[in-house]
């Protein structure tokens, strides 16, 4: 049977719907110290690392901030981390590998905000939203002091660790609960919405999802937050937030169809 | 006959890691097979390409369900047309937006794809929807009771007594409508 563009259109719908399926994960707002620390020329002089490597200066303060704004939440930073301000394209050389290290995070400020692209000893690049990290793992096979690049077309400021990933727990047996019939409904999306927000507070860290009920959560958490928010993210939420969204593709973050208050009557996947 | 191509494990489990190109693969296995299973169960008035579509959106969106036998995931995605043809209407809306994405049939649809479209399917589409999975797995697709038990979920016991049924509803709805000579294609 003849391949038709119809079938290759299909095709195509079901790879980016299975990528997407497994890449989109819930939309973090870092709500703390972001808007200190947009690139610009008046950071502050001051020791930060001692790397000796040629980079801009930082206030230890700020570098501290800046390199727990918009951290993964699940690696460890090990050793001292390398910061560079730039205006276009830059690489930062890290130190040598320190025990236990297996990937490198690295975070940016750009402006204007958007995306960049990040590559670490030559490896595949891949795409990090600005204000925001990336974990990358980095072979045992990778010697000496690998180097990061970053593509962006504008100025930012870029922070790269070696790092260990964090155990991060499975799913609760509710979130398994709600995934078992390859369907998440409308009450088991709202439930582990609940449990997370619980597990938030019990971790001191209370998020407030505000009074309305949009088809799409969206949750403000502080940085200090991140980790306690990826503990209870993947006990809770992750699994079914990802397969809700999955089922309603059309709730793109900051979008009405994601910010309009729930209609179960305007629901095609309304299934209680 | 069955010629169950038991490579959808590997591609299957790369999919839920999130390999797409794995699961286009898995498509491009099955795709010919499914629409061919499609036309025997839909009227004519649905577009099988829509169901096709929808046959492989709800394998994936169940995905958590799915069940492999031998590493093969033909049966289950049969299994899944079933269901989708059952309800194409509510299905086809559930997708309807993706759908629309989609670039229209090119052609009218094969008058060979349709040759069988006579009694004997239209007695099929009248079976219950058990009846329809027993008889579509194991006379149609060629499997094996226990192959079907296992994709189905129940015991083979059940699949045997289901068949036994199925076979004497559809006798029953030949005896309705004695102008059919034939059966449905066994090709797989």
């Amino acid at each position: 049977m003849t391949t038709t563009p119809r079938d290759r259109a299909l095709r195509a719908l079901l790879v980016d719907r299975v990528e997407r399926s497994v890449r989109r994960r819930r939309w973090l707002i870092p709500t703390v110290g972001v808007g200190a620390f947009v690139v610009a020329g008046a950071l502050t002089a001051g020791a930060l690392v001692g790397t000796g490597l040629l980079q801009q200066s930082l206030a230890p303060e700020d570098a501290a901030a800046l390199v727990a704004t918009g951290a993964a939440g699940d690696v460890t930073l090990l050793g001292a981390p390398v910061v560079r301000v730039s205006d276009g394209p830059t690489s930062l050389t890290l130190p040598e590998r320190p025990s236990g290290a297996q990937h490198v995070a690295v975070g940016l400020q750009c402006a204007p905000t958007g995306t960049a692209s990040v590559a670490v000893a030559g490896g595949v690049p891949t795409t990090a939203d600005c204000g925001t990290s990336v974990s990358l793992p980095v072979g045992a096979d990778t010697a000496g002091r690998p180097t990061v690049r970053v593509e962006h077309d504008g100025p930012m400021t870029v922070w790269a660790s070696w790092a260990r990933p964090d155990p991060i727990p499975g799913p609760s047996p509710e979130q398994q609960a709600a995934l078992e019939d390859g369907v998440v409904t409308r009450s088991e999306y709202v439930a582990a919405w609940d449990r997370y927000v619980g597990c938030m507070r019990e971790s001191g860290h209370p998020v407030d999802l505000g009074p309305l009920q949009p088809v799409v959560f969206v949750s403000g958490i502080p940085t200090e937050a991140l980790q306690a928010d990826s503990r209870c993210g993947a006990s809770e939420l992750l699994d079914v937030n990802a397969m809700w969204q999955n089922e309603h593709p059309d709730a793109e973050p900051y979008t009405p169809a994601a910010g309009a208050p729930y209609d179960p009557a305007t629901d095609p996947e309304y299934a209680g | 006959m069955r010629t169950g191509s038991g490579d959808d494990a590997e591609d299957w489990a790369a999919a839920g890691r999130g390999d797409g190109e794995a699961y286009g693969r898995v498509f491009d296995r099955h795709r010919d097979r499914v629409r061919r299973h499609a036309v025997r169960l839909v009227p004519p008035e649905v577009d099988v390409d829509d169901v096709v579509a929808v046959v492989f959106l709800e394998a994936w969106r169940r995905r958590r369900t799915a069940r492999l036998v031998d590493g093969d995931l033909l049966p289950w995605l049969l299994v899944t047309a079933t269901n989708v043809a059952r309800n194409a209407t509510r299905a086809t809306m559930r997708h309807r937006r993706l759908l629309a994405t989609l670039p229209p049939a090119e052609h009218a649809p094969d008058p060979a794809d349709r040759h069988d479209d006579g009694a004997a399917v239209a007695a099929f589409r009248r079976l219950a929807v058990a009846d329809q999975q027993v008889l579509a797995l194991c006379v149609v697709a060629g499997y094996r009771e226990a192959e079907a038990a296992a994709v189905l979920g129940v015991p083979i016991g059940t699949v045997k007594s289901r068949l036994s049924r199925a076979r004497k509803r559809l006798g029953a709805q030949f005896a309705e409508h004695p102008a059919v000579p034939t059966t449905s294609g066994g090709h797989r």
